[in-house]
């Protein structure tokens, strides 16, 4: 239900990531979420198409992976980035 | 291309700025409670309850997408509190806890409350430097919350089971509902209220106390 919050943090997370390694053009972010995740991905998306629109991410793919390992509260984790 | 493996919670900086926060409080040995739970659960109105049992050293920081009607409510009951508008979002961020503190006269507070956004999912994952959780649920809203939000009552440290004189008039289960929550949370505590009539309000004014004394001890 915060999915507004989340979008606006995973892009922070990756233009950070992008600036201390040198991409210039961030081409993919993957996010991994528990199964009792907050976020739900169709919203999440939604989100990232506007909000990436303009920054150095504009052309990235987000892609939501499940993994069943994470769970308890705070269930989203960027685990990685791809760019040029 | 460039592959770069991270595994940074989304929520890192949030919580971040939620321990200094908190260190910042602690160095004025401020406690903070954040009050969470459904809209219209009776939060705001719980909270005025307390203020009329004791309104010294208290300030309070209001939740609220619009409208600053709930900050004038606490003004009302003589105790200085801040609105914060959400124009939206549905919870409160511990950046603008920061900002509201900066904002509040805490000389001589040692107790804040925030009475956060009506929502039982967000506002649950945001940290906002709190020492403790009080989450109100009110018997109308029916038994199978602990079981569908499970998370709000997880991270709780105290669960107010409000409206409890409405209790004839529903199909609400205190027993059940006492057994869900503490098979998501052993060690919460859950009191019972009517904060329309005042009752029960004692009773989390004397968790509140204590843990001030605690801390003066």
């Amino acid at each position: 239900m915060h999915e507004g919050a989340v979008c606006r943090e995973i892009l922070l997370i990756a233009a950070r990531a992008a600036q201390q390694h040198g991409i210039r053009s961030i081409t993919g972010i993957t996010l991994a979420v528990g199964a009792q995740t907050c976020v739900n991905p169709a919203q999440l998306q939604f989100f990232f198409e506007v909000a990436k629109q303009g920054t150095q991410a504009a052309h990235a793919v987000l892609t939501i992976v499940q993994d069943e390992t994470i769970v308890g509260a705070q269930q989203e984790f960027v685990r990685a980035i791809e760019g040029d | 291309m460039k592959r770069i493996e991270l595994n940074e919670s989304v929520y890192a900086r949030n919580n971040g700025i939620a321990q200094e926060v908190r260190r910042a409080l602690d160095a004025r040995g401020i406690r903070m409670y954040n009050l969470l739970g459904t809209p219209g659960s009776g939060k705001t109105t719980l909270l005025e309850q307390l203020l009329r049992c004791d309104n010294r050293r208290i300030a309070v920081i209001e939740g609220d997408l619009f409208t600053d009607e709930d900050a004038q409510r606490i003004r009302a009951c003589g105790v200085q509190a801040v609105q914060l508008n959400t124009q939206g979002a549905c919870h409160l961020e511990a950046d603008a806890v920061a900002q509201a503190l900066g904002q509040l006269d805490l000389d001589g507070i040692d107790t804040i409350v925030v009475d956060n956004v009506g929502n039982l999912v967000c506002t649950a994952e945001f940290s906002l430097g709190e020492h403790r959780r009080i989450a109100v649920i009110s018997v109308t809203e029916g038994n199978d919350k602990p079981r569908k939000y499970p998370l709000i009552f997880r991270t709780s440290d105290i669960v107010v089971l409000n409206k409890m004189d409405l209790l004839p008039y529903t199909n609400f289960d205190p027993v059940r509902f006492a057994r869900d929550v503490r098979q998501l949370n052993p060690r919460v505590e859950i009191l019972s209220c009517a904060a329309v009539r005042g009752e029960g309000v004692q009773e989390l004014r004397k968790r509140l106390t204590g843990d001030r004394n605690k801390e003066d001890g």
